[in-house]
C-alpha cells in the first residue's frame, strides 16, 4: 500500500496527476517544489524505506532519451533509453538500483509528451531506432497506476521505424493483451531459475 | 512499547507532564541548561518555546544520553491549525520553517495511528492562521538537527491542534494542555511500537558490522582511510549474507591493506548460493 503521494506543486491540477490520484483516494497527497527534495534528502535509510516506498509524481524537464552506450542494444544501428520511472517495485538484491537513489520512493514523471517528443525527434523514418524502457525501474510492473505504456503504443503503432522495448518481470500485461499487437513493440521478459528467484528477487 | 532508545523533544512543561507520568520519568541531576527526564531507554527534554531552543535542547539530549546512533526522536506538542479542533491529532508529513523557507518531508515507514497533515514552523506567535494545515514554534528546529543523529525515518512529529481562528491560542491555560497530549498516549504507545521494530532491523545491521570491525581492529591496524573502507565492505559483506566464519581466510593476512584486498575479492568473485 503507497503510504503517501508527493506531487509537484506545479502539476496538482495535471490531468494524468488527477487520474492516479483517483486511483489512490485515501492516500495523503503532499505538495512539494520539486522531487529533489525528497529524492535527494540525505539522512534517509534505503532499505527502511523500501518496506513502505510513497510515490512521487513529478515532471522531467531534460534528458528525457539518452543515448544508449555501446553494445546495449539488441542489434539495432540507433539505440536509447528513457526512464519514465526511478526505482523499482521490485527488490531484487543483485540489481544496482539497490541504494542507487538516497531513497527508494518510486518517481513518476507524468509528461510522457515530452518523453514522446523527444523520441519523435530521434526517430528517422527509415532506420531501425531502438527505445529501451527499464532502466531505472521495471517497464510494466506500475503499468496499471501509470498507463505509460498506454500512452506510448499509439506513437510507436503509426511509426514502424521506432521500435520501444518493454524490459519486465511483471505480469502486468493485460494492457497489451487486450490490443493487437504491433511488430514494433517487444516486450522483453527475465526469467530466473526459481531457487534464483526466490532467493534474491524479493516481490517478483 | 518498544525497548528501542526514544528521545522526545517537548516544548512546554504542561506538554511534557503526561509523557512524564506515562513513562515514569525521573528529573535527572544536575541540570545542565535544559530539564532532563529519563527512565531506562525513553529520555525527555523540555526545551522551552521556539525554534532555536527545539534544536539546542535536542542537540542537548543526544549529548546527554551519550551520542547514540539511530535512537527514535520524536516532538509533540500543541500547535494551532486554521480548520480543525482541539484535540485532532496529526503525524506531520510536511514540514517548512517559515524564516527560512527550508522544507522536510519526514518519511511515513510505518504506519502512524493519526493522519498526516503539513505544519509550518513561525519564529513568533502569529494571530492568523495558515488556510491549510498547522502551526507552530518548534518542529523545524526539532527536526534539522534530530535528523543529524538518526536516519529519516526514526524522526517523527505529533501535533494536537490546541487552538483554531474560533478558539485562539491567547485562550488557552496550562491546564488545558495535559490534557490533550494525554488523549493520545495509547496510540504514541503503538507508533513506538512500530518504529521501534524498524530501528530494531537498522540495529541488527549495524551492530553485526560493528562488532566484526572490533575484532578485525584487534588485529591489524587500520588507518582512518582503510577504516572507512572495512566499514563499506562489511557492510557489503553483511548484505550478501556471508558470515562472520568466511572472515577465517584472512587469518595469515600480512597488513590492514592486504585484509581490504582480499575482502574484495572474495566478495567481487562470490558465487551464487542458494537456500
Amino acid at each position: 500500500m503507497i503510504p503517501a503521494i508527493y506531487i509537484e506543486r506545479e502539476l496538482e491540477d495535471h490531468p494524468r496527476v488527477q487520474a492516479i490520484l483517483a486511483r489512490q483516494p485515501r492516500t495523503p497527497r503532499i505538495l512539494c517544489d520539486s522531487y529533489g527534495e525528497i529524492l535527494n534528502r540525505r539522512a534517509q535509510n534505503f532499505r527502511l524505506q523500501k518496506k513502505r516506498p510513497a510515490l512521487i509524481l513529478a515532471r522531467k524537464h531534460a534528458g528525457h532519451v539518452l543515448k544508449a552506450p555501446d553494445g546495449y542494444g539488441v542489434g539495432g544501428q540507433r539505440n536509447f533509453y528513457f526512464s519514465h520511472m526511478l526505482n523499482c517495485l521490485y527488490d531484487c538484491r543483485y540489481c544496482f538500483l539497490q541504494g542507487m537513489y538516497r531513497s527508494a520512493h518510486y518517481v513518476v514523471f507524468v509528461n510522457y509528451e515530452d518523453f514522446l517528443g523527444a523520441m519523435d525527434r530521434h526517430q528517422q523514418p527509415g532506420t531501425k531506432t531502438w527505445f529501451f524502457s527499464g532502466y531505472d525501474g521495471d517497464s510494466l510492473a506500475l503499468e496499471p497506476l501509470t498507463g505509460f505504456v498506454d500512452a506510448m503504443l499509439p506513437f510507436f503503432e503509426v511509426r514502424p521505424d521506432a521500435w520501444l522495448e518493454l524490459r519486465t518481470k511483471s505480469t502486468q500485461t493485460r494492457l497489451l493483451e487486450n490490443r493487437e499487437p504491433i511488430p514494433n513493440c517487444v516486450t522483453a521478459f527475465s526469467f530466473t531459475p526459481d531457487p534464483v528467484s526466490r532467493a534474491l528477487e524479493h516481490r517478483v | 512499547m518498544t525497548d528501542t532508545l526514544v528521545h522526545f523533544v517537548v516544548a512546554l512543561d504542561a506538554e511534557a507532564k503526561p509523557l512524564i507520568a506515562w513513562f515514569g520519568l525521573k528529573r535527572q541531576q544536575p541540570d545542565k541548561g535544559f530539564p532532563v527526564f529519563r527512565h531506562a531507554h525513553v529520555a525527555l527534554v523540555v526545551s522551552g518555546p521556539g525554534k532555536a531552543n527545539a534544536a539546542a535542547a535536542t542537540a542537548h539530549l543526544h549529548a546527554r544520553c551519550g551520542f547514540p546512533r539511530d535512537a527514535l526522536w520524536l516532538n509533540i506538542g500543541i500547535a494551532g491549525h486554521g480548520r480543525n479542533s482541539p484535540g485532532d491529532a496529526f503525524v506531520v508529513h510536511g514540514l517548512g520553517d517559515a524564516g527560512s523557507g527550508r522544507r522536510w518531508f519526514p518519511p511515513q515507514a510505518v504506519t502512524a495511528p493519526w493522519p498526516g497533515e503539513i505544519l509550518e514552523t513561525r519564529d513568533a506567535p502569529a494571530d492568523t492562521y495558515p488556510a491549510a494545515g498547522l502551526v507552530d514554534m518548534e518542529a523545524a528546529g526539532f527536526y534539522a538537527t534530530a535528523c543529524r543523529f538518526s536516519t529519516s525515518e526514526l524522526v517523527q512529529v505529533i501535533k494536537v491542534v490546541s487552538d483554531n481562528p474560533d478558539i485562539p491560542a491567547e485562550r488557552l491555560k496550562p491546564t488545558d494542555l495535559p490534557p490533550l497530549i494525554g488523549a493520545q498516549l495509547d496510540d504514541l504507545d503503538l507508533f513506538l511500537h512500530r518504529l521501534g521494530r524498524l530501528a530494531n532491523e537498522l540495529h541488527d545491521d549495524r551492530q553485526h558490522v560493528e562488532e566484526t570491525k572490533h575484532a578485525l581492529r584487534e588485529r591489524w591496524h587500520f588507518t582512518a582511510s582503510q577504516d572507512q573502507q572495512l566499514g563499506e565492505l562489511l557492510r557489503r559483506w553483511h548484505a550478501l549474507g556471508e558470515d562472520a566464519g568466511a572472515l577465517a581466510s584472512l587469518g595469515d593476512a600480512y597488513s590492514a591493506a592486504d585484509v581490504l584486498a582480499r575482502m574484495r575479492q572474495h566478495l567481487d568473485t562470490l558465487p551464487l548460493r542458494f537456500p
